[in-house]
């Protein structure tokens, strides 16, 4: 060994030695650490000034009332709006994933034209020129049950000729055919769940996907001794926090009800309208509950207890769900009760050529639309109504993909609804007339326009912008601006009058029997607000919210009870094909005590082909096989009383 | 023979011996606390150069002008562009007018500050070119863009860490220098020199910020991105636990 | 292990009669902690790449609910039928099972206020604690959380983001905690003595029909005080001595038989079980 070696090996010895008691390496071990956390594609968070901003949401039909949180500006998360009595602090699981839908990439960027991008002014030429040459021939779809922008596109119509305004299939839609059409009513009809002491949920999922759900699920929860029945084919989420269920098939909503009125006619009540005598007679030989009995297998003790209960209380109501006899019904029982039935007048327009809403209502889509220029609002047909819905030129305004925006000529796309200013009148079901309005909270930040802008820019109705449209309507409502911009709703107690109504009772009687298609199975379709709803496709955060009840995989869950799984020769698990109306749905079966034997539930809002990934591919599209039967005797088309035939695979 | 090996093993052990290990030692001993700390840290600049001096003194503003709670308790550490704009009032809509009538790319932003757009200057207030030009960066850059300006945090923490500065708001330096010495691996004591400022900020933020003119540059750790200034967990729950307030994990982490 | 006490206690009474098992507290408590929608691909993990794709939220074993929902069933038939939905959300227990067994002390019950701490930075993945609690509220990032594009942009400040090999759970939404206190420190109020309803839970404060009543079950004043103390009011799995913060409130026998697995008088094992989720 040299020196020069032995004194390198020692100064080498030495040196790490020494690099230790230094805090050289002790530091580097520590940055090392935080180094092996700081992965780039972990996002890191913004912060700032922490805001609730109070705006209008229309994910759903009805629309709601929310505040979208903000921080440093950037939108972020959804909260229940506590000064608007629509939200009263809660929200459903829709607009709890408002942002991410407003931020998801489905969204569309720009107006296109057969897939092709175009500028705003190109498209306004062409729609201009299509509409030009279809003279009336012009219908409009709209998927909004509540906003001033339906008044729009009803002016359009006016201005071409056409009184071709359809909504997508409603109980809205039903209960004002029952009340203005078969009835002589006018107004909206509205319940007052929260005061009354015995509501009847007839048919309407009133606690999950029937009318404005939050506003509903809030008079639940305020009503403190009120006794809530539920009746239904199946124990649905409603079902769940009632009293108690009523298994009652949807085609025998009707008859059911009648049965009820039996014991309610019979214990002395009347109401003084025209055709009362009439009415009693129908119901006293037609719908007596051994009649009812037989025809829909309620037992004429259930119909007697229900009837007991309603005839107690102070203040019952009955709210009807399903077709328009079933409707009809409810409403006469409802004026025989004098209860909580509410008639709402409806606010001024703002459009002066535009339709009410009752006449708004008036279009049965599921009789099929057929035009040369079809616009689309914010709805989606062709999912929920394949066969129906045609048009040789379709304009679809939406905010992100769907099965419409793909199939439609032109697509334009709209803001989110936190990106633009709307706002929403009475949604049916609310106790009061209503009136909501929002601001955009986020500033849009792809290419898109408020279709109330657009079509307004195609017919001269007497305003420049939708901002204009929307004072108009403010101060027909008689609100202020400033407190509605804020938060606050604009409530009216008024009742409209209810003089001069009939009890329908020349029609109700045919209407009420129980008609059903010829499949071996019912058909029990529901819809779970997070499993999506026709208009609205799951959110990115719900999947894992939906059970296996509904949901295996990608495989659709249908559920029957063991009975009716034991007829068909089938188990927990087994896999079965669902045929009726315009196809077949392949599904898996999971047996659930809560539904009517002889009836099978599939739940809606699945199937997507077009979307995102968390909605696209995942279970199957039940609207294909839902059969439309007319109502004949109530002039109206219904989806109750679908039937299919099951088999296994 | 046995001899000369013998002799060799006394001049190796007298020769070898301790020097080399105590020159490796020192050597690393001065590069590893004079050399090499230096090293692991690069200077980043701040997004231009902002002057406390000429708001404070020079405008007459005082400290919660920009930096104040809000009406929820949180704080409002760095301004945005809107209380900046309130007297950098450039219009971004008419300053981008004047910049596509000019002709000029609006994204080249250095052409845009050359081109000296009448909208621009006539709302700069400073008196000497390099404060016009980091008013112009300002304005051009970030205000008429509408972005807010990613000022360096020289307290940053990452997002797990959960600080209020409401709750450190009582903390009264003229007290705490009762406990300089036990608070010396906290708090620099030079902080409790002199007159106590009203506002405690001195204790973790940069000493009389309000007396500087040009930021200083951000140390950014090369491994780990953090500032040099970056409070580790411990000074936190050295200066809790002298306190008397908890040093529950929830305290600080989110 | 002795049940830790302290002067505030935060804890929940969940109306089991009036839950429609809608979902929004589940979107809700994601949105709020950053939790990513669960998406198949993931363009970083080149390991992943090389294999299969990642689970969506198809396979509930992997998913994050800290807030869960689960679907009980009174067992008959029908017409008998009857169902109710529970929402659970993490115990933070009296005397936590999750608390010992942690070897890196990443979870601890240390704060006034009782809620169980769970620290990501400091966790290692073992998992040993989600094998110790009994209630499944501990969740494992298996992958990392990866937005839709774009769909990152907005955040909520209240949550750090957790990268994979972490375990989470429900915090009580504690930032909202820190927050409150902050608030109540600017009003010139005592931020150890808030008022009822001054720190909310999201998912409390979404709930439309307020089914989730949050507060401090020590403080009179608070609302929940009085409800866990109601004849209806009930725990889940009492008989492990976990002392949860969480009670649940139903006028329906059989869905707080359910509680302890229809097993409250120690009928030990044999009974079926009547829950399923």
């Amino acid at each position: 060994m040299s020196v020069a070696r032995r004194a390198f090996i020692q100064m080498s010895v030495g040196a790490t030695v020494g690099i230790l008691f230094t805090p050289t390496v002790w530091t580097a071990l520590d940055d090392v650490s935080i180094w092996t956390q700081n992965w780039p594609w972990i996002p890191s968070l913004k912060y700032g000034e922490v805001k609730g901003v109070p705006t209008v949401s229309k994910m759903c039909e009805s629309g709601c009332a929310v505040k979208v949180r903000t921080v440093a500006g950037e939108a972020f998360g959804t909260e229940g709006n506590m000064d608007n009595p629509l939200s009263g602090g809660g929200i459903c699981p829709l607009c709890a994933n408002g942002v991410q839908v407003m931020n998801s990439p489905t969204r569309i960027k720009a107006p296109m034209l057969n897939g092709k991008e175009i500028s705003w002014d190109d498209a306004n030429k062409l729609v201009s020129e299509k509409l030009a040459a279809a003279g009336s021939k012009v219908a409009v779809i709209s998927g909004d049950q509540t906003g001033t922008v339906n008044e729009v596109f009803s002016g359009l119509l006016a201005s071409q000729g056409s009184d071709a305004f359809y909504s997508m299939p409603s109980d809205m839609q039903a209960a004002d055919k029952a009340w203005t059409g078969l009835m002589g009513g006018s107004g909206q009809i509205g319940y007052d769940m929260e005061n009354a002491d015995v509501v009847l949920l007839a048919g309407a999922d009133a606690l999950e996907s029937w009318g404005p759900t939050v506003a509903n699920m809030k008079a639940f929860a305020n009503n403190e001794n009120g006794k809530f029945i539920f009746a239904g084919p199946m124990q649905t989420r409603t079902a769940s926090v009632t009293s108690k269920w009523v298994p009652v098939p949807a085609e025998g909503m009707a008859a059911f009800t009648l049965g009820i009125t039996y014991y309610v006619l019979q214990a002395g009540k009347s109401v003084p309208a025209a055709d009362f005598d009439q009415f009693k007679a129908m119901v006293i030989s037609g719908y007596t509950p051994a009649k009812v009995e037989a025809a829909t297998g309620v037992k004429a003790d259930a119909m007697a207890e229900i009837a007991k209960q309603l005839l107690a209380a102070d203040n019952p109501v009955v709210v009807p769900g399903g077709s328009v006899a079933a409707n009809g019904a409810a409403f006469a029982l409802n004026l025989l009760l004098g209860g909580a039935m509410k008639v709402l007048p409806e606010f001024g327009k703002a459009v002066e050529t535009a339709m009410t809403r009752s006449e708004m209502l008036k279009q049965d889509i599921l009789k099929g639309v057929s035009a040369d220029v079809l616009m689309v609002y914010e709805a989606n047909p062709f999912y929920a109504l394949p066969e129906q819905v045609k048009g040789a030129f379709t304009v679809a305004f939406d905010s992100v993909e769907t099965e419409t925006t793909a199939a439609a000529d032109l697509v334009l796309p709209t803001p989110h609804a936190y990106e633009r200013a709307d706002d929403l009148a009475t949604p049916y079901g609310v106790a009061s007339a209503t009136y909501s309005l929002g601001v955009p909270v986020s500033k849009p930040t792809l290419n898109v326009m408020n279709a109330a802008d657009f079509v307004l820019g195609l017919a001269d109705l007497g305003f420049e912008n939708f901002d204009e449209v929307l004072e108009a309507k403010v101060t027909a409502v008689g609100a202020d601006m400033d407190e509605l911009a804020e938060g606050a709703a604009y409530v009216l107690e008024e009742s409209a009058d209810v003089s001069g109504v009939t009890l329908a009772a020349s029609v109700l009687g045919k209407a009420a029997v129980p008609v059903k298609g010829t499949g071996a199975v019912a058909l029990a379709p529901y819809t779970l607000l997070n499993v999506g709803t026709a208009n609205q496709a799951t959110t990115p955060n719900a999947p894992c919210t939906i059970s296996n009840n509904q949901l295996i995989g990608d495989n659709m869950v249908v559920m029957m009870a063991s009975a009716t799984a034991k007829k068909l020769g089938v188990g927990v698990g087994s896999k079965v094909k669902l045929s009726g109306g315009n196809g077949d749905c392949e599904a898996l079966v999971q047996v659930f005590e809560g539904v009517l034997p002889g009836v099978v539930a599939a739940p809606l809002g699945m199937g997507h082909t077009v979307g995102d990934e968390f909605s696209k591919g995942k279970g199957d599209n039940v609207y294909k096989i839902l059969t439309v039967s007319s109502e004949a005797a109530a002039g109206a088309s219904t989806w109750a009383g679908s039937t299919v035939n099951v088999a296994k695979i | 023979m046995g001899q000369k090996v013998m002799e060799e093993r006394k001049a190796s052990k007298r020769c070898g011996g301790v020097l080399p290990f105590i020159i490796g030692f020192l050597a690393t001993c001065v590069l590893g606390w004079a050399v090499l700390p230096g090293l692991f840290y690069v200077e980043v600049e701040q997004p231009f150069k902002f002057s406390h001096t000429i708001h404070v003194e020079g405008q007459g503003m005082d400290c919660e002008s920009c930096h104040f709670f809000r009406d929820d308790g949180s704080y409002a550490g760095f301004p945005t562009n809107e209380g900046c704009a309130e007297c950098h009032a450039v219009d971004p809509e008419e300053a981008m007018e004047a910049i596509a009538e000019a002709g000029i790319d609006a994204n080249d932003y250095d052409a845009i500050m050359k081109a000296e757009i009448g909208a621009i200057e006539d709302n700069l207030a400073s008196e000497s070119d390099e404060n016009k030009q980091a008013e112009r960066e300002y304005i051009v850059k970030y205000l008429i863009q509408g972005k807010e300006v990613p000022w360096l945090n020289y307290q940053y923490q990452p997002d797990n860490v959960y600080f209020s500065h409401k709750a450190h708001e009582g903390l009264d330096i003229a007290e705490l220098a009762e406990m300089k010495k036990e608070l010396s691996s906290v708090v620099d004591s030079a902080v409790f020199e002199g007159e106590a400022p009203e506002q405690n900020c001195n204790l973790c933020h940069l000493k009389d910020i309000d007396k500087n003119d040009t930021p200083p540059a951000f140390q950014q750790n090369i491994l780990s991105g953090y500032s040099k200034m970056t409070m580790k967990m411990w000074k936190c729950e050295r200066c809790h636990a002298l306190k008397g307030q908890p040093n529950a994990c929830y305290t600080c982490h989110k | 292990m002795q049940t830790k006490e302290f002067k505030i206690q935060w804890g929940m009474v969940i109306d089991i009669d009036k839950c429609t098992g809608c979902g929004a507290c589940m979107v809700g408590c994601q949105v709020e902690n950053n939790i990513a929608p669960m998406t198949k691909k993931d363009p970083y993990n080149y390991v992943q790449a090389l294999t299969t794709d990642r689970d969506d939220a198809a396979n509930k074993l992997k998913t994050l609910t800290w807030m869960n929902v689960y679907e009980l069933t009174n067992g008959e038939t029908f017409p008998n039928h009857e169902t109710a939905y529970l929402p659970r959300p993490c115990m933070q227990c009296g005397n936590p099972a999750c608390v010992p067994v942690c070897p890196v002390v990443a979870t601890e019950k240390n704060e006034e206020g009782g809620i169980v701490s769970q620290i990501y930075p400091r966790c290692i993945g073992c998992r040993y604690c989600m094998a110790a609690c009994p209630y499944h509220a501990r969740y494992f990032n298996w992958f990392d959380p990866l937005w839709p594009e774009g769909m990152d942009k907005g955040l909520s400040p209240s949550t750090s983001v957790r990268p994979r090999g972490v375990v989470e759970k429900c915090s009580f939404c504690h930032s909202r905690y820190l927050d409150a206190k902050d608030k109540a420190r600017q009003d010139g109020d005592d931020p150890m003595n808030l008022a009822d309803g001054a720190y909310n839970t999201a998912c409390a404060d979404i709930c439309p029909t307020k089914a989730i009543t949050f507060g401090d079950l020590n403080n009179p004043e608070h609302k929940v005080h009085e409800l866990a103390k109601s004849k209806n009011s009930y725990r889940l799995l009492e008989k492990l001595g976990l002392a949860p913060q969480v009670y649940y409130m139903s006028e329906r026998e059989w869905v707080r038989e359910l509680g302890d697995n229809n097993n409250a008088d120690g009928g030990g094992h044999g009974a079926p079980s009547k829950s399923h989720g």
